[in-house]
């Protein structure tokens, strides 16, 4: 084979060009940290990547769903259990309205204290989260009980989607959960300023029933936050498995791409200086 | 016996040999540099001896008379020739795709965590927190912006990959300019190139440009050449013919692919590019318009905030041109409150809940639901499946037009230096003959000198007596 000047230049041309890339993809590769930047780089990888990514959306929704159900459902449960201690005390004045001797002005009292329970219970039915009433089903704008504790809201429920095909319902109703109460609440008071002592015996029956509605209400609620937190738990378990597999497909080995790094640097250096020293004599620097 | 004169004259000729040699071997060295140029020899031969006259009765044998270059060879071998066009015009074809994919793949951006992948979750995603917080007026906004947000990743998109089809358009112009323009300039150098050959010329110089001009060609464009008996090149693409000895005829781009002429080169590879390109507008499209049609009709069933307002689309966008066009409907941008989160009231309720966000939910199932509506092209797909795979298949392609294009660049720079091997010049290999020609410069000088003294013994000697 001859070997002509045009085919020594361009085959060092070639193999300078060929090195300098490959050195440029090792550099960029490492100073971005990624080896996947564009989809043709590694179409299968990408493609998985890319359903990974949709995955770590839906994922990071999922969790801030499961934390603002969380909050809703905690909040749900303190208001539940501020009224049990409500009707708690409810229950102890109609213990002591049957049980001992009154005068029409110690009843007055009782009753006034009554009174007061029911408005109480009343402000706890009408919590809300950041303006959402909590009780009032999905009627969310509007206090689900006015001054005379009548119930406004539905019985539907706000919900929280907490992956694909799984919504959970979040609302306790507030007629199933208070209504009870105010109706055992209500009586008492009127029983109380009236001085009936065996109707007020009746009562303590009602109030009890009306705490076994608030504490089935708050078991179902418990129940709820408990689903949540698992929920939230794997939803983290498995955002960091997402994050990993993404990190394998798209990330450098950085061990590996300094090895590619150096050995790019060496066939680089390699293949200028033997450009540098391939036309240093020819037949010209020995006639004379 | 020959004439007094005949041995200055075999000297002349031997001088005049060493000179032209001395020229084509300069010719070599001042071109080693040349595009195309194709090194050159003077072939040498001796000059028929003279017959001895039958009366000559001094010398009976014949005697050689000198030396005369009668050629200037071109050292070319047009089978390698042949395979250097063919692994040019497969090296065209790969490359200019590779590189259009390329542009492709980057108007996709994927992945990414603002490419539309990430742009369609993030928007549909955004219903979720709607469905948790329907009555607040801020996340209704923040979903109509996750919305616009979408509009402008598909615009952006669309957009892009129309300006990609417009380069590739204007390229596939610019190269049939560019083979027509070779195309004549062949019939011009065709023609000129046959006068010389028949004046018994052997116009070397000419042919390299020509063969320069026909690799040229051949990057473009899958051409047949044809060697006419005199001296011209016939050249065609598939069945349409683009030189014809002295002529040349200009193809035209329609001409070109109406006739399936056109299968290898760069212009084959930009327009297969270019019907590539638009398949993916067409894809990007599709998706659109099933994004649209699918979020508005579960939207318009939902009412809103008021709990009576319904029958609204949530995107508006021009029928067939989708893609370009979505934009989140105005009335929506300036009433937040009318999307609607909530399902339509079901009897006996006569208007929907303020924080009922089951339509919101139903609007954030539909990115993961796979499509049943009959004719909806992305029927038996979900909407992140389908835009996958046309993702997939841009960046597949690309990758399988790199693979292609660098094994077909490896052979075309493996060919392209076995041609060079046989064409080039090698400088030193000049030198030598630099050396050779000098020398023989100098002995056919000293051959004339000594037969001019020995005619001076002769004049001298005869005369000088008398």
């Amino acid at each position: 084979m001859r070997i002509t000047d045009s085919l020594r230049y361009g085959g060092l041309q070639t193999n300078i060009e060929t090195s300098l890339d490959n050195l440029n993809t090792v550099q960029s590769q490492i100073s971005t940290g990624k080896k996947l930047t564009a989809f043709s780089d590694d179409p299968a990888g990408a493609s998985q990547s890319v359903a990974l990514h949709s995955a770590l959306i839906d994922n990071t929704q999922y969790s801030r769903d499961s934390d603002s159900a969380k909050a809703y459902l905690s909040a749900t449960d303190s208001a539940l259990s501020s009224a049990t201690a409500l009707i708690q005390k409810g229950r102890q004045i109609a213990v002591q309205g049957a049980n001992s001797d009154h005068t029409p002005e110690s009843f007055a009292a009782l009753s006034s204290q009554v009174d007061g329970i029911v408005s109480q219970l009343t402000q706890i039915a009408n919590a809300d989260l950041h303006g959402k009433y909590l009780f009032a089903g999905t009627n969310t704008k509007t206090a689900p009980y006015d001054a005379a504790q009548n119930f406004t809201g539905n019985s539907s429920s706000v919900s929280a989607t907490l992956g694909p095909n799984y919504t959970l319902a979040l609302s306790t109703t507030g007629s199933t959960a208070f209504g009870p109460a105010f109706t055992a609440l209500k009586s008492l008071k009127t029983d109380l300023a009236a001085g009936n002592v065996a109707a007020i015996s009746a009562d303590i029956a009602g109030a009890d029933k009306a705490l076994a509605a608030v504490s089935t209400a708050r078991a179902t609620t418990g129940a709820k936050i408990v689903e949540v937190d698992a929920v939230t738990q794997r939803l983290t378990r498995s955002a960091g498995e997402y994050n990993d597999a993404v990190s394998k497909i798209e990330d450098v080995d950085l061990a590996t791409a300094f090895v590619q790094l150096q050995s790019a640097q060496n066939v680089y250096q390699a293949s200028l200086s033997t450009t540098a020293k391939a036309f240093q004599y020819s037949l010209a620097d020995f006639l004379h | 016996m020959p004439g007094t004169f005949f041995g200055i004259e075999i000297g002349r000729t031997g001088l005049a040999a060493a000179q032209i040699g001395q020229d084509v071997t300069g010719h070599n060295i001042a071109n080693s540099g040349t595009e195309g140029y194709t090194v050159e020899s003077a072939h040498q031969e001796t000059l028929a001896y003279n017959k001895p006259s039958s009366r000559d009765t001094l010398v009976s044998v014949p005697l050689g008379s000198g030396v005369i270059v009668n050629q200037v060879l071109r050292a070319r071998d047009q089978f390698l020739d042949a395979q250097v066009r063919d692994a040019s015009s497969a090296t065209g074809l790969q490359s200019s795709q590779r590189d259009a994919l390329k542009q492709v793949g980057a108007a996709f951006g994927e992945p990414s965590n603002t490419g539309l992948n990430a742009t369609l979750g993030k928007f549909f995603t955004s219903f979720h927190d709607l469905a948790n917080n329907p009555e607040d007026l801020g996340v209704r906004a923040a979903t109509i912006q996750k919305g616009d947000g979408l509009a402008r990743v598909f615009q952006g998109i669309q957009q892009s990959l129309g300006a990609i089809g417009k380069s590739l358009s204007d390229q596939a112009k610019t190269d049939v300019q560019t083979i027509n323009d070779y195309g004549s300039q062949i019939a011009a150098l065709n023609s000129t190139i046959r006068q010389d050959s028949a004046s018994g010329q052997s116009p070397n110089d000419l042919l390299d440009r020509r063969d320069l001009l026909v690799d040229k060609l051949a990057a473009l464009a899958n051409i047949s050449t044809h060697n006419n008996s005199d001296g011209t090149v016939s050249i065609a693409i598939g069945s349409s013919d683009l030189v014809v000895g002295k002529d040349a005829y200009a193809v035209t781009l329609t001409g070109l692919t109406a006739g399936g002429d056109l299968k290898d080169g760069a212009l084959a590879g930009v327009t297969a590019a270019q019907s590539q390109v638009a398949v993916y507008q067409g894809q990007l499209n599709s998706l659109a318009a099933s994004v649209v049609s699918q979020v508005n009709a579960v939207h318009s069933t939902g009412v809103g905030l008021d709990g009576t307002t319904t029958g609204l689309s949530f995107f508006t966008a021009m029928a067939g041109s989708e893609a370009s066009t979505i934009a989140v409907n105005s009335v929506l941008q300036t009433h937040p409150e009318d999307v609607a989160a909530a399902a339509a009231p079901t009897l006996p309720a006569l208007v929907g809940a303020p924080g009922d966000g089951s339509n919101a939910t139903l609007l954030a199932d539909i990115e993961n639901k796979t499509v049943t509506t009959a004719g909806d092209p992305l029927q038996n797909t979900t909407i992140l499946d389908f835009y996958k795979q046309t993702v997939a298949d841009a960046g597949g392609r690309a990758a399988s037009a790199g693979t292609a294009s660098a094994s077909a660049g490896a052979s075309l720079t493996q060919l392209t230096q076995q041609r060079s091997s046989v064409t080039g010049v090698v400088t030193d290999t000049e030198m030598v003959n630099m050396m050779k020609y000098q020398r023989a410069y100098q002995a056919s000088a000293r051959v004339v000198q000594t037969m001019d003294d020995m005619l001076g013994t002769l004049m001298t000697g005869l005369f000088s007596g008398r």
